[in-house]
């Protein structure tokens, strides 16, 4: 096979991979564990009927959704109450294409030069996701304001308001991650937290980010414009069926990439432990096919943990009120991460 | 990379310059003036963009940058503005807003 | 027969004439931000077209995903009636005038354009490093650190303004039984 021919089939294998886990395994079983983890925390079983353990209640859940008569609310506005799912999914899936899911690999000898196990290797990747998350208030907006119900429209402009304002803190939260690597290409990012991870110096910035992205994906204990008993189910009342599904699913899938993000930014990627690389435990991590694999699955291993950690939260905390959200996002994260970044700077600098 | 001139360029510019700016002078809503001259300042920035990938230098990005900064400055701005407006006369047409006329 | 790379610069270019022709021409502002978004994803796509990556992610960064979230926001708080937007009103005939004039210097143009400013963009001498975060950020910090930090000023002198112009003092529970008409515009400030 010539050069260009492996190098597409290659990148066709990445995308039909990715896609394929994100959105075909690792959202099913998402919700799977969340209902699961929910049944365990509250002292019951949880689903134990579809399958064994309950494994198949999300294709369960997922054909039912197919299979539901599609409702169309009559005084909808028809164009942009069925553009706003599509648009949800929309920044869920483009934000994968910068995400690096293993180290730069020759796959065990098959290309001369490592490849890079990303879709679209930019050397802007961190801003990328950063703008292509942020496009997903739109569909917040388009949602409610379409829906014609007024629980609709409150429901969505408070999460779009929570959204923008979290967008801020997490996006000042990561400046500090760039100014510790000194680059905004992910595998950069990973490569230079070969001798200490981000965590360490960042402690801070981490704790900036990690409710910054809690409440981008509005989950708990940020997820008032959603609150069941509050406002029915906030921006998507109307909607059932897939176009709920697609809701759903994008959901999960952001949730899988601020996983991977703060995995990336501040645990190393997939770096074994911190000062301590695969290279010194002996393995090739670049050459041998067997290296690349651990690698991968390694940082998998703490995407998922990050997921685990979202699922866990939400059985675990009460939710804030919407103006101590908004008075946490504004009046305090804020000026951490703002403080946070000078002492960075100031460290660096001396 | 891509082998257009300067010209074209320039043509596409100066086109999203002329139809924000035809859309700024015929629209009524306060609001889709404001975005109209989002379009405009849009087409300068092409022309901004273009200009500095044909000299090479990185000063056009800088300015288009500056441009952004300004534009999000105004837009905030003309926004509270445009509030204001609407508790004033609760609707925002532009040919009501004659208050300080003549 | 053009590389793919100019035929995607046509594609691309008359895309973002179309989007802004919707955008400048519809009635309704919703319509017109939607538009505007898909605008400068394209206009976003054509920078990455002319190799300035850090600016195009700017653009979506900031323009489509910032400030016309503004602009949504505000449309979507206003919730304005047909009446008031002022659509359905025939356009007037300065507008037409406007219209066959911005053709006509299109045109004129075409005619004037010098074989100089026809040739072909010339190569850039280092493409790799050109239009990166690195290499943006050290002209800027180079040579051009006062409009740097003036923008910086400037951004501040635009929050407090923006802050002292939308502030309004919440009204006293007692007086809100009274005032029927302003206390809806609160709600919808109070529910943002």
């Amino acid at each position: 096979m010539s050069d260009m021919a492996v190098m597409w089939l290659f990148l066709l294998g990445k995308i039909l991979l990715f896609f394929g886990i994100v959105f075909g395994i690792v959202a099913p079983i998402m919700i799977w564990v969340e209902r699961k983890v929910a049944g365990l925390v509250q002292d019951r079983i949880g689903p134990n009927r579809v399958g064994p353990f309950g494994l198949l209640q999300s294709l369960a859940d997922g054909i039912k959704l197919l299979l539901k008569e599609p409702l169309l609310p009559r005084e909808v506005n028809k164009p942009y109450y069925l553009l706003a799912p599509i648009i949800s999914v929309i920044p869920a899936a483009l934000s994968f294409a910068v995400i690096p899911f293993g180290p730069p690999t020759t796959l065990g000898g098959l290309f001369e030069t490592p490849q890079r196990l990303q879709i679209a290797s930019l050397n802007v990747g961190l801003l990328f996701v950063l703008a292509v998350t942020s496009l997903s208030v739109y569909s917040v907006v388009l949602a409610g304001w379409s829906s014609n119900n007024k629980y609709s429209v409150l429901g969505a402009l408070r999460a779009s308001a929570q959204m923008i304002s979290y967008e801020l803190a997490s996006g000042l939260a990561v400046v500090s991650v760039i100014l510790l690597s000194g680059s905004v290409d992910l595998v950069h990012i990973v490569d230079a937290q070969q001798k200490i991870w981000f965590i360490f110096p960042g402690i801070l910035s981490f704790f900036v980010f990690l409710p910054a992205i809690f409440a981008e994906t509005n989950r708990i204990p940020f997820d008032l414009p959603e609150a069941e008993a509050e406002l029915v189910v906030g921006y998507h009342t109307e909607y059932s069926g897939i176009k709920f599904g697609l809701f759903f699913l994008s959901e999960y899938s952001i949730m899988t990439t601020v996983s991977a993000m703060a995995v990336l930014f501040f645990f190393g990627g997939w770096e074994l432990l911190p000062g301590f690389t695969w290279a010194q435990a002996g393995i090739d991590i670049q050459n041998t096919l067997i290296g690349t694999v651990l690698a991968t699955s390694w940082f998998a291993l703490k995407v998922i943990v990050f997921l685990f950690l979202f699922v866990w939260v939400r059985w675990t905390l009460p939710r804030f009120r919407y103006d101590q959200l908004m008075g946490l996002g504004w009046k305090r994260l804020l000026p951490i991460a703002i403080f946070n970044i000078f002492i960075i700077a100031g460290v660096m600098a001396f | 990379m891509v082998h257009v001139s300067i010209a074209h360029i320039l043509f596409l510019s100066f086109g999203l310059f002329c139809m924000g700016g035809c859309g700024f002078l015929i629209r009524k809503n306060a609001l889709s003036l404001l975005i109209c001259l989002e379009l405009m300042l849009n087409g300068v920035n092409v022309a901004l963009v273009g200009f500095s990938r044909f000299y090479g230098n990185e000063s056009g990005h800088i300015l288009y940058f500056l441009v952004i900064t300004v534009a999000a400055c105004e837009t905030a701005v003309g926004l509270a503005v445009v509030l204001n407006l609407f508790r004033l006369k609760k609707n925002i047409r532009m040919d009501e807003a004659t208050n300080l006329k003549g | 027969m053009m590389a793919p790379a100019d035929i995607l610069f046509f594609a691309l270019a008359a895309l973002i004439l179309l989007t802004g022709a919707l955008v400048a021409f519809r009635p309704r502002p919703i319509e017109s931000a939607l538009w505007l978004i898909l605008n400068f994803f394209l206009t976003s796509a054509l920078y990455v077209l002319l190799g300035a990556h850090f600016v195009a992610v700017i653009q979506v960064l900031v323009y489509a995903g910032a400030i016309v979230v503004l602009f949504t926001f505000v449309i979507l708080l206003l919730n304005l009636n047909p009446q008031e937007l002022g659509a359905g009103q025939a356009v007037p005939w300065t507008s037409f005038v406007l219209l066959i004039g911005t053709i006509t210097a299109i045109l004129l143009c075409f005619h004037v354009a010098t074989p100089e400013l026809l040739r072909p963009l010339p190569k850039l001498s280092h493409p790799d490093t050109f239009g990166t975060v690195e290499s943006f950020s050290v002209y800027l910090l180079k040579n051009y650190v006062w409009s740097f930090e003036l923008a910086g000023v400037l951004l501040l002198l635009a929050v407090i303004g923006v802050g002292l112009l939308a502030y309004r003092k919440p009204k006293s529970v007692h007086g809100s039984s009274q005032q029927k008409d302003s206390s809806k515009t609160q709600g919808q400030k109070g529910a943002a």
